[in-house]
């Protein structure tokens, strides 16, 4: 049969714009995580990018060292210049920082207690650490030693990932 | 009575296409809004295998000799690398540093240029040159000089020395298009271009950690199709650690088979201890950290030298 032309004005011719669209969207539907950021970027930190493929899974307590100071939860605690130089380092012996550890200790003593009243089910002891990637390994060391020290022995890096596909 | 009424409408309704123009109207806003959710950056973990409930700085109470496995150890100076393992110490991987600054001239303009600052390490071949804690100077503004927020990136390129007093040279690598590695009849990383109709190897960019690392055999067919670069110390030490866990395989590979998996045999094959001295910046630590992940060696711990 021939196909009798309408004389309605001519209409877009939208489906390989519908292909193009579709294709983006399962593409974007594809790369959309439900789950959303469990760890945010911290101020002043500029993260390593790293292959790593592991996702933060949990939420746990987050130890931040910057170029200028340490912070533990969000908090301030020493300035990094000074852990470089050893000010805070308490024995001979130990190479942990002390008002670090001293604010590490209350945390713990909250996990303590949550595990006491059945928030949780064991003391887990776990940190993650956002460092700039300028940090030097010496001030790493003694803040990981530190952690050690406290019971947090689960540490974790956070670090910037690669773009999928990479 | 109702072939009758479907013909009818065959007949009669126009064979016209789908009203395209909701689910238009639905996409076009469907894509900006998982355009805007959508993060294309995304911050990862690295998890370390550190020891249970000890300080560091402490000795292990009940260290089993036999547990150790093998001991593979990654030792980061400013010099350069060394792979070493129980009883053996592969030859240094000495290094050239640069440091790439991405900085903006005039400031607050958005316009961007790179700097490849050298760092000078060595103080016995260029006792004046060394500048490891100077400031770097904008090249193009003489009275600021660049901070740590505008280094981009650490390069380390991997030097041939011929002795101490030797400044060394850049080795080059032989990479495809992919950026693999390529390798020659003797596994060692290639240093000029392959010739057409030559047999060579591929190193692999990631081994499973359970899974025997293949160097896919290949025979030249276009030359034009590989290139040369600059070697980086991180290809030298993924090449290394790709040849250890072969000849791990090699002698163990009745074992294997016996017990099914490499594991089973060597619960520290994925081992490796990361070491590094007080002035090793992070970055180069995630580095290493990456290279020994992408190889299989994917329970990694940290130590630290010196001081």
């Amino acid at each position: 049969m021939r196909y009798v032309k309408s004389k309605k004005p001519g209409t877009l011719n939208i489906t390989s714009l519908m292909d193009v669209m579709t294709i983006i969207l399962v593409y974007l539907l594809k790369s959309f995580s439900s789950e959303g950021q469990i760890l945010t970027n911290a101020e002043n930190l500029v993260l390593p990018m790293s292959s790593s493929r592991t996702s933060p899974k949990e939420v746990s307590l987050g130890l931040y060292i910057t170029y200028d100071w340490i912070l533990v939860d969000n908090i301030p605690i020493v300035k990094t210049s000074e852990v470089r130089n050893n000010k805070w380092i308490s024995s001979v012996a130990g190479i942990s920082v002390t008002p670090i550890k001293e604010k590490l200790e209350k945390t713990m003593e909250i996990e303590k207690n949550m595990v006491k009243r059945g928030a949780l089910e064991r003391v887990k002891g776990e940190i993650v650490m956002q460092i700039d990637k300028n940090i030097a390994y010496d001030v790493l060391y003694k803040i990981m030693a530190t952690c050690g020290e406290v019971g947090y022995n689960h540490m974790r890096f956070a670090v910037m990932g690669k773009p999928e596909g990479e | 009575m109702a072939r009758n009424v479907r013909k009818q409408k065959g007949h009669k309704g126009e064979t016209g296409e789908i009203n395209l123009q909701p689910m238009m109207n639905l996409f076009c806003v469907l894509i900006p809004f998982l355009l805007a959710c959508a993060a294309f950056a995304s911050i990862k973990i690295i998890n370390l295998n550190l020891p249970e409930n000890r300080a560091v700085g402490q000795p292990a109470a009940n260290t089993d000799k036999k547990d150790e496995g093998l001991l593979l150890t990654v030792a980061i100076t400013d010099k350069g690398m060394i792979l070493a393992s129980k009883g053996a110490i592969l030859k240094a991987t000495h290094v050239r540093e640069y440091h790439k600054y991405s900085y903006e001239h005039p400031k607050g303009s958005g316009k961007k240029h790179t700097y490849l600052h050298r760092v000078y390490t060595d103080s016995i071949a260029s006792a004046k040159k060394y500048n490891k804690f100077d400031k770097v100077i904008c090249p193009k503004d003489k009275s600021r000089s660049l901070t740590l927020f505008e280094r981009a990136d650490v390069i380390l390129y991997a030097l041939t020395k011929k002795n101490k007093a030797d400044p060394g040279t850049v080795k080059k690598a032989v990479v495809n298009k992919d950026g693999q590695l390529v390798l020659g009849k003797d596994e060692e990383i290639l240093q000029t271009l392959p010739k057409r109709g030559e047999t060579v190897y591929l190193l692999p960019a990631y081994v499973d950690s359970s899974g025997f690392p293949n160097f896919a055999k290949i025979i030249i067919n276009d030359p034009q199709d590989y290139e040369i670069r600059k070697q980086t110390a991180y290809d030298e030490l993924g090449h290394r650690l790709c040849r250890i866990r072969r000849q791990w395989y090699y002698t163990h590979s009745a074992d294997v088979e016996t017990q099914g998996s490499a594991l089973a045999v060597d619960s520290t094959i994925n081992n490796v201890i990361v070491m590094g001295n007080d002035d090793i910046v992070f970055d180069k630590l995630v580095h290493v950290m990456d290279v020994c992940r992408n190889f299989g060696f994917a329970k990694i711990s940290l130590a630290k030298a010196g001081g």
